[in-house]
């Protein structure tokens, strides 16, 4: 239990003091802080901006080339778009295009009826939708116009287009729309926390066999210590990480509350439930240390980095499934079809399924704690299995053994 | 302290490694254990660190099976490395720390053996910046950090320059000065004629000799004489004894060992100039070639 430990500690730390990992997760903690804080300097932005709009109105020249009576379209525009400053003038199209182009007006506006109009600006920009604007106020002043003409009274012409609806949802189940978010993010960090750690812990196997340092390790140190100890030093370094982000992103968050308020994807993380960050914690410690080990064992019947590629390949397969999966329910919004309750029981799968199923779907607490006791169990064997295939392939050189090499190696004990 | 291995066999997928090997090495005394390429010799190492155990036999520590939580075993593996990109005492303190010794005693223990081999200013540096002769000696210092009472060398001379050899040779026997059971393997059987004084000879997994290495040598037959001298010519032919010329000198075949001394003193009737008179034992290289030879059938 001490050479655990004294293994745990040693690799723990050699994660923490590594600068590669250590910058890694400083520039991860600045970008949280900096997406957090872009509704804030947006903010300071847009007010900037703002005053010096309210002084500059862009100026909108309304005419017409025939009889038209602009003075009556007036009222109309000036609602919809009380962004602009509207003059009535009678000129020509020659005239206006001869005003924009040098600046005193922005916009000319040439009605040629009821329903037709003619806009003459200096440049269009990317995101132009003026159009829209002035649709709707011609638009109002048809309808209400021929409403009127039918006999209807102007005001009630009014209220009915200007109609409200009422509308509330009362939730019995779960808010699939505050839950995705959260649900997308943590998946999203529980697969890359597993692919990266496994990896490394891959990589930490092997550069101990290529340097021959295992040589040393292995006579003086019980291989299901430095199985366990490898694999639980990256998972701490791993929380390390994690709590570092979502600490700074919470933190960012408390400041810039007001900013974010209605940014709903905003409100979906921060807004989380206690326990629901529990879970993850337990399924991210239970989920990593099942393909941990696998990524470690892997790493031990490789002798060159070259090799390991092809050896993880078959483990990162099933963890790709795995996330497809469930990243397919989340988007299809049934998380609890048969696919995804098959896969929560799955140890290979659950940690990603079950988690998304409390998360966003309808699921008994006897089915989590059946799914966690499975994983468990079955997370302890694997581990098991792992420093078998460890204490065997740590000693093989050379080309990787065959499944049946390793098979037939773990029958001999 | 007596280290005994008895009767140990193991193979590995239908492979016969070992074939029942035997020996035993005492407390203050070397052990060369010597075999060609894949003769056994490290799996015999492995087994007796309990990196896996054998399919049957035993090791016992003074006649009970050996508890390895007690007795504490330090090796040298041939294949040399330690972590390239870690401090040199970090590491140190690491395979201490793996070994059940605390850091304050490993701190000592590491500054006591940095200064021993002389390498106390690389202390604090990664081991991938040092020379390969020096990465030994700091493989050296991990083997011995923990103070073990069974110190395993194989091979630990390859790679050094002269000056270190004799520094490492100061430690192989300040080692076994201090009790500690020593079992070298080498192939470079000068170091081990210079600090054994029992060997065993493994080949294709069986011990084929073992024992004192003077006794053994005395086995062999003593009616060889070699003499080394300028008059080499003059003894020859003055002689009457068969007599074969080699690059050093000669070499006379007695018909009895006990004509020596009447060898002697016909020899001093010459007056001849005698540098060297010695009956001609085989060397442990001739030994270990005659054991471990493939020989043709």
């Amino acid at each position: 239990m001490k050479q655990f430990f004294s293994i745990l500690n040693f690799e723990f730390k050699g994660y923490i003091k590594n600068k590669i990992f250590i910058s890694f997760t400083i520039v991860l903690m600045l970008l949280t802080a900096i997406i957090l804080s872009i509704p804030r300097f947006m903010d300071m932005f847009s007010n900037s901006t703002e005053h010096t709009e309210n002084d500059k109105k862009e100026i909108v020249m309304v005419f017409s080339e025939n009889s038209y009576n602009t003075s009556d379209l007036l009222p109309y525009l000036q609602k919809n778009m009380p962004e602009y400053n509207f003059v009535v003038k009678y000129n020509t199209l020659d005239e206006a295009k001869a005003l924009v182009e040098e600046g005193s007006v922005d916009i000319g506006l040439l009605v040629n009826g009821d329903t037709s109009y003619k806009l003459i600006k200096k440049h269009i920009s990317l995101y132009d939708n003026s159009t829209a604007s002035f649709d709707s106020a011609f638009i109002e002043k048809y309808r209400i116009d021929n409403m009127v003409k039918n006999g209807i009274d102007i005001k009630d012409a009014k209220n009915i287009l200007t109609v409200e609806i009422e509308n509330d949802i009362i939730r019995i189940g779960k808010d699939q729309q505050k839950s995705f978010f959260y649900t997308y993010i943590l998946i999203f960090t529980l697969y890359f926390a597993i692919i990266m750690y496994g990896q490394l812990v891959t990589t930490s196997v092997v550069n101990e066999k290529s340097s021959r340092a295992m040589e040393m390790l292995i006579t003086s140190a019980n291989p299901v210590s430095l199985m366990f100890g490898k694999v639980m030093g990256s998972a701490l370094a791993g929380i390390c990480q994690i709590v570092a982000i979502f600490g700074t992103s919470f933190v960012f968050y408390q400041i810039n509350q007001s900013y974010l308020a209605d940014n709903s994807m905003a409100q979906s993380i921060f807004g989380m439930p206690l326990s629901m960050l529990l879970y993850v914690l337990l399924f991210f410690i239970l989920g990593f240390l099942l393909y941990a080990f696998m990524f470690g064992s892997m790493g031990s019947l490789a002798s060159k980095t070259e090799d390991v590629s092809v050896l993880i390949t078959p483990i990162t397969l099933i963890f790709v499934a795995a996330f497809m999966i469930v990243m397919m329910s989340m988007s299809s919004g049934n998380v609890d079809s048969s696919l995804m309750k098959i896969s929560s029981f799955i140890p290979f799968t659950s940690p990603m399924a079950m988690f998304t199923r409390i998360a966003m779907g309808e699921v008994m607490p006897i089915e989590i704690v059946i799914s966690v006791i499975i994983l468990i169990l079955f997370t302890v064997f694997i581990g098991y299995v792992s420093a078998k295939i460890y204490r065997i392939g740590v000693l093989m050189y050379g080309n990787p053994p065959k499944i049946k090499d390793i098979i037939k190696a773990l029958k001999q004990k | 302290m007596e280290l005994k291995i008895n009767n140990l066999t193991k193979s590995f997928t239908e492979n016969k490694v070992l074939k029942g090997i035997s020996f035993s090495a005492q407390s203050g005394k070397a052990l060369g254990l010597l075999g060609r390429n894949g003769a056994g010799k490290t799996t015999t190492i492995r087994i007796i660190m309990g990196v896996f155990g054998s399919d049957s036999g035993e090791i016992l520590i003074d006649n009970s099976p050996i508890d390895r939580n007690k007795i504490k075993i330090g090796y040298l593996p041939e294949e040399r490395g330690m972590y390239p990109k870690k401090l040199i005492i970090e590491q140190l303190i690491y395979f201490a720390a793996l070994k059940g010794i605390e850091k304050k005693d490993a701190i000592k223990s590491a500054d006591y053996w940095l200064d021993r081999l002389q390498m106390t200013e690389y202390r604090n540096r990664k081991l991938e910046t040092l020379s390969k002769g020096n990465q030994q000696k700091i493989q050296l210092i991990a083997t011995l950090i923990a103070n073990p009472d069974i110190v395993i060398l194989d091979e630990p001379f390859s790679g050094l320059d002269p000056v270190n050899a004799i520094l490492l040779k100061d430690t192989v026997k300040e080692l076994i000065a201090n009790k500690k059971i020593v079992l070298f393997s080498s192939h470079q059987m000068n170091y081990i004629e210079e600090f054994c004084d029992e060997i065993a000879i493994l080949n294709r997994g069986e011990i084929v000799l073992s024992g004192n290495i003077k006794e053994i040598k005395r086995s062999y037959d003593r009616r060889d004489i070699s003499i080394v001298s300028k008059d080499i010519e003059k003894i020859k032919n003055n002689i009457d004894y068969k007599s074969t010329l080699t690059d050093n000198g000669l070499i006379i075949h007695l018909n009895d060992e006990k004509e020596k001394n009447l060898l002697i003193s016909k020899i001093a009737e010459l007056n001849v100039d005698i540098d060297e008179i010695k009956v001609n034992e085989p060397t442990l290289n001739d030994i270990f070639v005659e054991y471990t030879e493939d020989k043709k059938l």
